[in-house]
């Protein structure tokens, strides 16, 4: 690409793999497949001022990436940097300085607010955390933060309960910008909400991305959504990244199979093109037993003995498009 | 494949709802969940029910099945299947309607089916009930057959597994064959893809419209997703806070919606590809407890006048099209 801002994150062949074993009977008949691989081998950089899209279906290791990459999780290997540092194995008093810069949005606005706290403890916390301030003189910046996400001083001493879900999705936004981050994960910030108020939080969402310089990760499965909000769009299948390119090009011209029948299911509300579909057959295979080769190949249209045999790479493909498929090799191996 | 004959039902609804109110009575007052809806199914069609969490679709349905439970009931009313009015049925017969006639299948399939049932028991379960006159080898042939009916690989042992070993979009299908499995001629299937991933959406929506193709059934698709809608069914009817607000074929109304609720919805859904700026809706959809009897969306409007501020009722807006909403006509002009 061309001279572009410079990457404020980065993930350099970040893996996380989960060990299953509930205790001693699975080892002792020592269950072979009891390793999950979360993530495998996930490459990519998030330039500042850019929102990266992260699109993949369930299970496919996206909340993962988003917790590993603000540190919620570790990383079994590979590594990640944050303005040019490395933080892959940076120490608790670090975590607290760098948690000021990087924040998250989850998905469930029900379950990430504690119900026994009013709003103003809520979106207070950061505050206390990282400046030491008491809750009375962060109370003007509180309510500043409430205005801006569309409430006020009036829903101070409120309860979660008391909220809708889009309301609560705004206080969930309140409590991660308050510290003014640089990085913030959205991790499927309106799939929970109604479409009428799914469009007020991207719109809420894009304002404060423009006004306060933010680089976001967008994780989400609906395609219309993510792109919508994204620069550039990452493809995940099964743990591992497998497209990725500019939000415009890939939505228009994907280059993998999945990506490829990941958009020919998308319903359309102009109703059309849906008989004429590409599809993925079947389901994602399990990742505690990930099919060998290609992990896409059992479902994929276009797979050939290779595919079976050799997992493809990421790479370039064309510039600012990377994928990982075989049917772009330039020849064998 | 409809073992059933077909009665000189021609032309008349395989669903005719009027009137229908549904009430719960709640701790801080009375919800109209349903709010005097008029809805007519033909039979063989595809209606598509679109509208937003509280917007009544749901409590519309569950009362056509007769699946209100106190402190909800159905407060007035007509509910016709095929001519034969359902409202006030006695319980026993409206069993031997439910799941034979008509079927319902919901949007969280994890939590409908039993977890200590296996799937095969669980369809025998339907089967049983209806067709229990038949031999349990045909019965078991039949929930086999059902299950490959609706594209689960290696039927035989997956009828001997548990809900939970199956994924989202297998329980899903799971939940379709039990609806499915006796055949019946008016299928409402609520949500039936909301929990799925976009590859499997898909291909229960193509099954859906493959088994309504095969078995001639009618189907009532119970969604908050335009898109479904758009590809799936003929017909449309928009709900919002307890009434239908617009109705009419599917294509005319995304195409040039009438009601300015429908024209907020689509204008606040990215599509695909489309750079093209969304405008949500602003505001909240009203408590449903207590609520004057003026339009329901007054408040979120920006078409309202004084005249909303009255009971506002349906008003065919031709070729078989229904509004609510006084300023239909003019805002017909306005461009979206």
């Amino acid at each position: 690409m061309s001279a572009a801002a410079p990457y404020l994150v980065e993930a350099r062949a970040l893996t996380k793999t989960f060990d299953t074993r509930r205790g001693l009977v699975d080892r002792l008949f020592q269950r072979r497949d009891y390793l999950v691989r979360a993530l495998h081998a996930v490459d990519f950089g998030i330039r500042r001022g850019e929102t990266l899209g992260l699109i993949g279906e369930s299970g496919c290791g996206k909340s993962t990436l988003a917790r590993v990459l603000v540190r919620l999780e570790e990383p079994s290997a590979g590594r990640i940097v944050f303005d040019g540092e490395d933080i892959t194995a940076a120490p608790a008093a670090d975590l607290k300085r760098l948690r000021r810069r990087m924040q998250i949005v989850f998905q469930d606005p029900y379950t990430s607010l504690n119900p026994r706290q009013s709003v103003e403890t809520i979106v207070g916390l950061p505050l206390a955390i990282h400046r030491g301030l008491s809750r009375r003189a962060a109370r003007d910046e509180i309510v500043a933060m409430l205005e801006r996400v569309g409430l006020g001083a009036a829903h101070l001493n409120r309860f979660a309960h008391q909220f809708s879900g889009g309301q609560r999705q705004r206080i969930g936004i309140a409590r991660a910008l308050i510290v003014k981050p640089e990085f913030v994960v959205c991790d499927e910030p309106v799939s929970a909400l109604d479409v009428s108020i799914q469009a007020q939080i991207l719109e809420l969402l894009a304002e404060l991305r423009r006004e306060l310089g933010l680089t976001f990760l967008f994780i989400g499965h609906n395609l219309s959504v993510v792109g919508y909000v994204s620069d550039r769009i990452a493809v995940m299948y099964l743990g591992e990244l497998v497209e990725v390119g500019t939000a415009a090009e890939v939505l228009a011209a994907p280059r993998h199979p999945y990506t490829q029948g990941l958009i020919a299911a998308v319903p359309r509300v102009t109703g059309r093109g849906a008989n004429a579909r590409v599809r993925a057959r079947g389901e994602p295979a399990s990742p505690l037993r990930p099919p060998a080769g290609c992990h896409f190949h059992p479902r994929c249209p276009h797979a050939m003995e290779l595919c079976r045999a050799q997992a493809p790479r990421l790479r370039e493909i064309e510039p600012g498009r990377t994928v990982a498929c075989h049917l772009y090799d330039q020849g064998p191996g | 494949m409809n073992p059933r004959p077909s009665s000189a039902d021609a032309g008349t609804p395989a669903l005719s709802i009027r009137g229908l109110r549904t009430h719960f009575r709640t701790q801080s007052g009375l919800v109209k969940a349903v709010d005097g809806v008029d809805l007519d199914v033909a039979a063989g069609e595809c209606l598509g029910v679109v509208g937003e969490s509280g917007s009544g679709k749901s409590a519309t349905f569950a009362s056509v099945l007769g699946l209100v439970r106190p402190p909800g009931r159905i407060a007035g009313g007509s509910v016709r299947y095929f001519g034969r009015e359902l409202v006030g049925l006695a319980p026993a017969e409206m069993r031997a309607i439910r799941g034979k006639e008509i079927a319902i299948t919901l949007q969280d399939a994890l939590t409908c089916l039993n977890p200590a049932l296996r799937a095969g028991e669980q369809i025998l379960e339907t089967l049983r009930r209806h067709r229990g006159g038949e031999g349990g080898a045909a019965l078991r042939e039949e929930a086999l057959r059902m299950l490959s009916l609706v594209g689960i690989p290696e039927p035989a042992a997956r009828l001997k597994q548990y809900p939970h070993e199956f994924s989202g979009g297998m329980r899903q299908r799971v939940m379709i064959a039990i609806a499915l499995a006796c055949r019946p001629r008016l299928l409402i299937a609520d949500e039936p893809t909301s929990a799925l991933d976009v590859t499997i959406q898909a291909q229960v929506l193509e099954l859906l419209a493959a088994l309504r193709r095969e078995l001639g059934m009618t189907l009532v698709l119970i969604t908050h997703d335009l898109g479904v809608v758009a590809e799936q069914c003929e017909r449309v009817a928009v709900m919002y806070a307890g009434q239908i607000v617009e109705t009419g074929p599917t294509r005319e109304v995304i195409d040039a919606p009438r009601h300015p609720y429908t024209r907020g919805l689509i204008a606040s859904i990215p599509r695909l590809g489309e750079t093209r700026r969304i405008r949500p809706i602003e505001g909240q959809v009203p408590d449903l407890v207590n609520l004057p009897d003026e339009c329901r969306f007054l408040k979120r409007c920006p078409y309202a006048r004084a005249a909303c501020r009255t009971r506002v009722e349906m008003t065919g807006a031709g070729s078989g099209r229904e509004v609510r909403c006084v300023r239909a006509d003019e805002l017909q002009e306005v461009p979206a």
